[in-house]
């Protein structure tokens, strides 16, 4: 085990880390307003509606069903605000928990609704194909990525949809090497860690 | 290269090769390999994203409704002086059970054939309780509304059934659920379901306010 240097993640001073610092100070001051019982669902549907409606979207394949669930989401979040617990886990993590819970509400709604031989087929597919978790994991990573500033979002999106190597990379948006390369970990730390945050295992 | 270098691992996680130095040092450093190991399913995660996944901002009425139905929570909450208006309105329609509940529970052995003229589910509204199932059935009796929420919790307080509004702007006490799975209420023969589609329960307290608590359980539109 080496004992080396880890300058990487110390001395965030640049103005990304501050910027992911600041917004994850205000995630959690939305989180003690909201567990005080304070009316910031407005606020808390700016920041996470369209995760929350893309996670259902996705899950369920149909707009109005998104739209209904997206509703029961964020109601079900204001009416059982009181049950929220700070301390046990981010405001996200708990409105995505939420969120598949429903979806997997929908689901089991909708295999009752329809006659026993579909139903079987429709849980198995809705169990096998595309799995929940990592539904989510791609939604989650989705929207971190889209909340990435620029050049970091055109260089992750060119390292993950184009396969370009960070040499290309720097070529293509004429960006020194360590530029690109520091980037390229900070964004994937930055990914990592929303996952940790708000890939909830229910 | 003997040191740890995060960089070059967030490299090799977007799928560049491996150095040989690096891969002398990984296979000796346990938090080298944590890293790389993390990365690159992070990193294989994100390839996996389509347009499909692409966050969507949902369209305006999604808040709206949201909005109508706090308005309306807060509303049922907060209107004492609508307390009358309900309890009347109620009344007239000759639904009020009263908080004795006079809820005909049906063994399910001696029930008489029924007829199903609207069903919906009771989906639930927090996260504690499950859902259940509401239905309107014809019997030789007349209409009953057969509503029934399993897995319930003992509640600090009771349970009503109403009937609502679909915009909320009115309802019903129905009355009260009992204690078993199922209550059946009889719907007087006048009473235009087709005005109160939605089914709530409701947990109440022991206040002596009649009015909804605005405390719903669990909810379903019956279609009418
Ligand atoms: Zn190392």
């Amino acid at each position: 085990m080496q004992t080396g240097n880890v300058p990487q993640t110390s001395g965030a001073t640049n103005a990304e880390s501050q910027g992911v610092r600041v917004r994850a100070e205000a995630d959690a001051e939305l989180a003690s307003a909201f567990a005080s019982g304070h009316d910031v669902l407005r606020a808390m549907y700016e920041r996470w509606g369209s995760l929350v409606y893309t996670l259902c979207l996705r899950s369920t394949g149909n707009a109005d069903d998104a739209a209904d669930l997206t509703q029961s989401v964020f109601l079900s979040a204001w009416r059982g605000r009181s049950g929220y617990d700070p301390s046990a886990g981010a405001l996200s993590a708990w409105l995505v928990g939420i969120t598949r819970r429903r979806i997997a509400d929908h689901w089991e709604r909708r295999t009752k609704e329809k006659n026993v031989t579909t139903a079987l087929v429709d849980a198995h597919e809705a169990r096998t194909s595309p799995g929940a978790d990592s539904i989510t994991d791609t939604v989650l990573l989705a929207d971190e990525l889209s909340r990435l500033g620029e050049p970091q979002k055109r260089i992750m999106e060119l390292a993950f949809f184009q396969d370009l190597t960070h040499v290309q990379i720097a070529s293509v948006l004429d960006l020194p090497l360590g530029t690109v390369k520091s980037h390229i970990r900070r964004s994937l730390e930055r990914l990592r860690s929303r996952l940790e945050v708000d890939s909830v295992i229910v | 290269m003997s040191s740890c270098d995060v960089e070059e691992l967030a490299l090799v996680a977007i799928g560049e090769p491996m150095s040989p130095d690096l891969r002398a040092h990984v296979s000796s450093c346990v938090r080298c390999q944590t890293t790389l190991d993390e990365l690159t399913s992070v990193a294989s995660a994100a390839t996996a994203i389509t347009d499909a996944d692409r966050p969507v901002t949902p369209p305006a009425f999604v808040w709206e409704n949201i909005e109508r139905a706090i308005a309306t929570d807060e509303a049922a909450r907060n209107r004492g002086g609508a307390r009358s208006g309900w309890f009347a309105l109620a009344a007239a329609v000759g639904l009020i059970v009263g908080a004795g509940g006079t809820a005909v529970v049906m063994n399910q052995d001696s029930a008489p054939a029924v007829t199903i003229v609207a069903e919906t589910s009771l989906d639930p509204l927090t996260d504690a309780p499950s859902g259940g199932i509401a239905r309107v059935e014809q019997t030789s009796q007349g209409s009953v509304l057969n509503v029934s929420v399993p897995g319930l919790p003992s509640p600090d307080g009771y349970y009503e059934v109403w009937l609502l509004a679909a915009d909320s702007s009115k309802m019903i006490s129905v009355g009260v659920l009992g204690a078993g799975e199922q209550s059946v209420f009889p719907l007087p023969a006048g009473m235009q379901l087709a005005d109160y589609p939605v089914v709530d329960v409701s947990l109440e307290k022991y206040d002596g306010d009649v009015t909804h608590s605005a405390d719903s359980l669990v909810r379903g539109q019956l279609a009418i």
